[in-house]
């Protein structure tokens, strides 16, 4: 018993080792993919666009850099590859790549403009198929094509696509699976972050940045509309993200009044008003006062009233401006009708299933704001009279 | 809790006296056994029949199993009468009916689950590794474990159970910013019952393994608790399981559950405790595998008690081309892991639980005669 | 004699032939005769025969394993001055030769045997008996402070090479009547003195009788360290881990005593066996019961972390970088991938260099002197720590990793079960290296199910954690204070469990009483 336990054991080490290491692969075989660029080029094929790591120049103890091969400028490079559909526009990347690709470190997901209009289904499929990929990279859309964002570079990051995905962090992180779930939800439709080239903003430095400040409004898995500057901030709010982000609104002819957000809360109520459904949306928010131009007294109790009810003027005015605007371009981005199909399933089944969007144009929200400063550490002081 | 002590002298010799296992190993036993198997893919065909009520699909097949083996166990005394008795000495017709079916449905269960871990570990972690030589591993570790015996499988069981449970009731607070309660909702559908009945048809003969008990009842330390052991057993099992489907559900949606094959997987991909900590995932997987490779190893002991049952050579002997032929014939018995998934879903709902009621129904016949 | 023997060294050992049986001559010539025939070109044999009145007498021993003066005093000054008394072996045993053991005796193998182990043969001419006296001496190690189990707190004796030193030394620590010391001689050769020490009435009969069982059987030419008896008698000869503690502290084997356990103690070694052992006593210091027990319960977590550590940790290393590079954050992947970019070797070649490499730095550094041995080891940590790592051969995280895990096996208390976990660790690194986290886990589990099936003399290797007992679990992971440790391990003891009364927390009460006073 115990010799034959050792024999067959001899031999399935022997017989393991001679033929041994079927997916071993070193560390400096692999090509770490850290993000992606998804383009659809004019005749319908696919273009895959890769940001990689330069190991040797990232710096690290033992690693001498020999010089050379640091891409055009920093320590990582950008390549692209087409094909027919995804995987293969990866092979033809890989074709001319000496080390493999690899998926897993991958954090970020850029889908050009154009692929995200004609809808991006198929992207999220290969991140949900394929083992190596995670379902919570996050999910951007670049305004023109992601190869040309890919390419942008960051001064405070070594690596763009981490700069990316820290900016995603502070303002709207959505990952795959939970893009996935909202264009699967009835009566819920996803929102992105959009990423866009913008010009340096220093003297005598040309060439751009990366910026992110709007945000993709999907319709299924296609892109429906981009917010615009005042829209924007409209989406953190439904979507409980303005936590530590400012809000500047005019108090006087005097000057304007920041208050930072430090807490904010979103509840929805449903009522039946003539048999259609009305929404009225509360959001608490609770802010701290970051600057006052006109130099106001909030000890004055008029006065702080009067705050309040500017600040809850202009947060109505842009979340309703939103709401409005994507009703009107059928995109259920508050998850109204996701609400009635989680709480009044029969009704939605009956009534509003098939043609939701249709109701949604003359949908009934209604925006309450509930307002409060918490803290002010100094009014200020007048400096001249 | 504690065994008792055995008083073998190593090689000096002296009678091997029968393994004993406590209630508490007993009820562990039955816990890894029925919830490390139906974590790996099962999820997904609850999700895709009973949706976002696919959760209580397993509170529904613990009560049901629960009742079958309250049944079948029968009456404490009779339960005791009959553990001197039975599977001892030369088989009767009866007890020879009973080892057949017993045999079947663990060897088929055994090839089942090797496939099972060869092609989790295919898919997760090497994926290029021929599933031969994985499954040559596996089988050796395997046949270690169930020639070492029915304690030393307890043992291991309890160590590395306790160990897997802790993990799994951790998961809902790793992924507490993942998950969103919404997608329970609509709670309660008529729609669902039907969805709700062919989701706890599908596990019920998973949860129905647990009546491998019956063969173990004369290594009971404590025949008279062995019952209420079992049913701690299933309750723990199905309550862990039901855990998982409804983290599941909450953090993927029921679309992606019932589409992914492995969903448990998937889920613990999404735990994200900062930056750092972002990679747990394989971590966990290596706490699962090696109680899943304890319940195979409980699997090929139990075909080699029935294989040996009566018999009176050394248990061991036919152990190891046992467990080589086990891991062979799970290489060689699906074409790929579609084939294996559709057996396991599908096949095996109604196969495995025609045997279990079988095997349950002479159980009584034979407790009846004594 | 089942010993197999060489016929030369069959006539050399003459030690059963007829001769010896015979009985004590009445004549003393013939006597040393035989002696000296028997005790052929043993030099350090001495015979010093001189008169008693008119009697020729010799004494016999051997140089250097008696004590002489007392030799002098008891024995020849003494026989001198009462050398006007007629002499018979009585008068000479009760009324002449003043030393605390003396006996007689009429067979002449007898003689052999004690001057063997260190006692003075006394021969008289005319009388048939002879007369053994006990006055051992020579030079032997006094008690020290035992170099391989150091403490910060506690006592400081170790055991010495001498049985009856250490037995005494036991005896110092537990006075009582129950504890008891059965003498056995084992190795035909060698007639190496051991001691079998149990408490009665906490250690299981069974266990003691299958303890002398095992030692019976021994058949051996020679026991020159308690290791030779060890693997004599352990459960499982081929498993790679310890099933028999060995110590070299007085204090350590008294409180296994006091637990139940069996200790045995080996003429010619300081280190006593202690058994039947389980996994988790070898994770355990003795001076984790000294201190109090806030520092013993962190250590002793850490060092269960830390033997995870020095069984995995470069096994992890390999199966993580060259298979699982998803398992690493990704600012640390990147950062050990800039320092591999240039090191030509796998990483599981890398990682097997330099774990060799260190195997074999540690064990030059235990067998040199001391001065050279740190020599060495500063020599080492240069080239390879330094040098490699500069001239791109090897990685710094490898460096990192296997002077971590290096760390790791030093904190293992106990040296045999480090010796186990740094074999293991190779087997674990091969299966790493060829089927990445899938071969540790089948690895580990196998190494799980062989700790879970051992046994040492009956008690479960692994307990109190398989099979689970979760009071007891409270001495294993942590050590509770002591005045919750109230039962002893129930798998070695099974009827005097109460290690102390109920409820000895002190109390506020005890307290108050005191500051009651002050007031």
């Amino acid at each position: 018993m115990r010799r034959t336990s050792l024999l067959l054991l001899a031999l399935i080490l022997s017989s393991t080792l001679l033929t041994a290491c079927w997916d071993r692969v070193e560390v400096n075989d692999l090509a770490y993919v850290l993000a992606t660029g998804f383009d659809k080029e004019e005749d319908g094929t696919y273009r895959v666009s890769v940001q990689v790591p330069l190991p040797s120049s990232l710096g690290g103890a033992g690693s001498s850099g020999g010089g050379g091969g640091t891409g055009e400028d920093g320590p990582y490079f950008v390549d692209s590859g087409s094909g027919r559909n995804i995987r293969e526009s990866n092979d033809d990347l890989q074709a001319r790549m000496s080390r493999k690709l690899y998926f897993a470190h991958r954090r970020v997901v850029i889908v050009g403009e154009k692929m995200a209009k004609e809808g991006m289904g198929e992207i999220l499929n290969t991140i949900l198929i394929q083992p190596q990929s995670r379902l919570s990279s996050f999910i951007i859309m670049s305004k023109g094509e992601a190869l040309e964002v890919l390419n942008l570079k960051n001064r405070l990051e070594q690596l763009p696509g981490e700069a990316i995905r820290e900016m995603a962090k502070t303002s709207l992180e959505m990952r795959a699976h939970e893009v996935l779930q909202d264009i699967k939800r009835p009566g819920k439709e996803g929102v992105i972050p959009v990423i866009e080239k913008s010009d340096k903003q220093v003297k005598g430095e040309s060439g751009q940045e990366i910026k992110m400040q709007s945000f993709a409004i999907l319709l299924g898995d296609k892109v429906n509309f981009i917010t615009n500057e005042k829209e924007s901030p409209a989406v953190l709010w439904l979507h409980n993200r303005m936590r530590g982000k400012s809000i500047t609104f005019p108090y006087s002819e005097e000057g304007e009044i920041t208050l930072r957000i430090i807490q904010d809360k979103v509840t929805k109520d449903f009522r039946m008003v003539n048999g259609k459904p009305a929404f009225t949306v509360k959001i608490k928010a609770t802010s701290t006062l970051m600057e006052n131009e006109p130099y106001i007294s909030l000890d004055d109790p008029k006065i702080y009233k009067k705050v309040i009810k500017k600040m809850e003027e202009e947060i109505t005015n842009q979340v309703e401006e939103l709401l409005n605007h994507a009703h009107a371009e059928g995109s259920d981005i508050a998850g109204f009708g996701w609400y009635l199909y989680r709480n009044h399933n029969p009704t939605w089944d009956e009534k509003w299933k098939d043609d939701w969007s249709a109701h949604l144009k003359d949908l009934e929200v209604k925006v309450e704001i509930e307002g409060e400063i918490q803290r002010m550490t100094n009014t200020g002081m007048k400096v001249k009279e | 809790m504690a065994e008792p002590v055995n008083w073998q002298s190593g090689k000096n010799g002296g009678e091997i006296l029968t393994e004993k296992i406590s209630s508490f190993q007993l009820s562990i036993l039955v816990a890894n056994f029925l919830f490390t198997g139906v974590i790996i893919s099962l999820p997904q065909v609850l999700a895709e029949s009973s949706n976002q009520v696919s959760w209580l699909s397993p509170l529904v097949v613990l009560g049901v199993i629960s009742g079958f083996l309250w049944l079948v166990v029968g009456k404490t005394k009779q339960l005791q009468r009959l553990s001197k008795t039975f599977l001892l000495g030369k088989p009767t017709k009866l007890e020879r009916v009973f080892l057949v079916c017993f045999g079947i449905l663990f060897i088929t269960a055994a090839i089942r689950d090797l496939r099972a871990l060869i092609d989790f570990v295919a898919t997760v972690l090497l994926p290029t590794t021929p599933i031969d030589v994985m499954s040559i591993l596996a089988g050796f570790i395997v046949i270690y474990m169930a020639a070492a015996g029915l304690e030393v499988i307890a043992r291991v069981t309890v160590i590395q159970f306790i160990t897997l449970a802790a993990v799994i009731i951790a998961l809902p607070f790793m992924l507490m910013n993942g998950m969103e309660l919404g997608n329970f909702q609509p709670i309660m559908d008529v729609d669902l019952l039907p969805g709700l009945a062919k989701s706890s048809f599908l596990l019920l003969s998973w949860a129905g393994e647990a009546i491998f008990i019956l063969i173990l009842i004369q290594n009971l330390d404590d025949v008279a608790g062995a019952k209420k052991a079992t049913v701690r057993g299933i309750v723990v099992a199905m309550c862990l399981f039901a855990l998982v489907v409804a983290v599941e559900v909450a953090v993927l949606g029921v679309d992606i559950v019932s589409v992914s094959s492995y969903p448990s997987l998937q889920m613990i991909q999404q735990i994200n405790l900062t930056d750092f900590l972002d990679r747990l995932d394989l971590v966990i997987v290596t706490i699962w595998i090696p109680c899943f490779i304890a319940k195979i190893a409980l699997d090929v002991y139990l075909v080699n008690r029935c294989l040996t049952s009566g018999k009176k050579q050394p248990n061991n002997i036919i152990i190891i081309p046992l467990g080589i032929a086990l891991a062979h014939l799970s290489v060689l018995l699906f074409r790929n892991n579609t084939e294996h998934i559709e057996f396991s879903f599908y096949t095996w709902a109604v196969w495995g639980l025609a045997l279990e009621l079988l095997i349950g129904i002479i159980f009584i016949i034979r407790r009846k005669i004594s | 004699m089942k010993l197999r023997r060489n016929k030369q060294s069959e006539k050399k050992s003459n030690l059963h032939t007829d001769k010896t049986e015979s009985q004590v001559h009445s004549s003393l010539d013939e006597n040393i005769d035989i002696l000296k025939e028997l005790f052929e070109d043993c030099s350090d044999v001495i015979y010093r025969t001189f008169k008693v009145g008119s009697h020729q007498a010799c004494i016999i021993f051997i140089d250097g394993l008696i004590d002489a003066n007392s030799i002098q005093f008891h024995v020849l000054d003494a026989l001198e001055e009462a050398s006007r008394e007629s002499l018979s072996i009585e008068i000479v045993k009760d009324k002449i030769v003043s030393i605390g053991s003396v006996k007689e005796t009429e067979k002449l193998d007898a003689i052999v045997k004690d001057i063997l182990s260190g006692n003075t043969g006394l021969l008289i001419d005319g009388l048939n008996e002879a007369l053994i006296v006990d006055a051992k001496g020579g030079s032997r190690r006094s008690v020290a402070e035992p170099e391989t189990e150091t403490v910060i707190r506690g006592p400081r004796e170790g055991f010495t090479e001498s049985l009856r030193v250490n037995t005494a030394l036991v005896r110092h620590k537990i006075r009582s009547n129950r504890l008891k010391m059965i003498a056995k001689t084992v190795g035909e050769e060698t007639q190496t003195n051991i001691a079998i020490l149990y408490v009665d009435g906490l250690a299981r009969p069974e266990l003691v009788k299958e303890v002398m069982a095992r030692i019976e059987k021994i058949e051996i030419d020679a026991v020159l360290e308690s290791g030779y008896i060890e693997e004599l008698i352990e459960d499982n000869s081929w498993s790679l881990f310890p099933q028999i503690q060995n110590t070299e502290r007085p204090d350590t084997l008294a409180a296994n005593l006091l637990e139940g356990r069996v200790g045995v103690i080996v003429d010619g070694t300081p280190f006593a066996l202690i058994l039947p052992t389980t996994f988790w006593q070898f994770l355990q210091a003795s001076e984790d019961y000294y201190h109090r027990f806030h520092i013993s319960v962190f250590l002793r977590v850490i060092r269960v972390i830390f033997i995870f550590l020095a069984l995995e940790l470069p096994a992890i290393y390999i199966a993580v970088t060259t298979y699982h590079q998803e398992m690493l954050p990704t600012n640390l992947l990147f950062s050990v991938a800039s320092s591999r970019e240039a090191i030509p070797f796998p990483a599981f070649i890398e990682a097997l260099i330099m774990e060799v490499a260190f195997e074999a730095l540690r064990e030059a550094g235990i067998r040199l002197p001391k001065v050279i041995g740190q020599a060495v080891s500063i020599l080492g940590a240069l080239v390879i720590g330094q040098a490699a790592v500069e001239a791109g051969i090897v990685s710094a995280p490898m460096v990192i990793i296997v002077s971590l895990t290096g760390i790791a096996s030093f904190t293992i208390p106990r040296f045999n079960m480090a010796i186990s976990i740094r074999l293991l660790r190779f087997p674990i690194m091969i299966l790493a290296g060829v089927f990445g986290l899938y071969g540790i886990v089948l690895g580990s589990t196998f190494i799980l199910t062989h700790l879970c099936k051992l046994r040492s003399f009956g008690v479960p290797y692994f307990s109190p954690l398989g099979p689970l007992n979760l009071r007891e679990l409270r001495d294993v992971f942590i050590r509770a204070p002591w005045w919750a440790l109230d039962k002893r391990p129930s798998q070695t003891v099974k009827d005097d469990v109460r290690r102390q009364k109920e409820n000895v927390r002190p109390t506020k009460k005890q307290r108050s009483g005191l500051e009651g006073g002050n007031a």
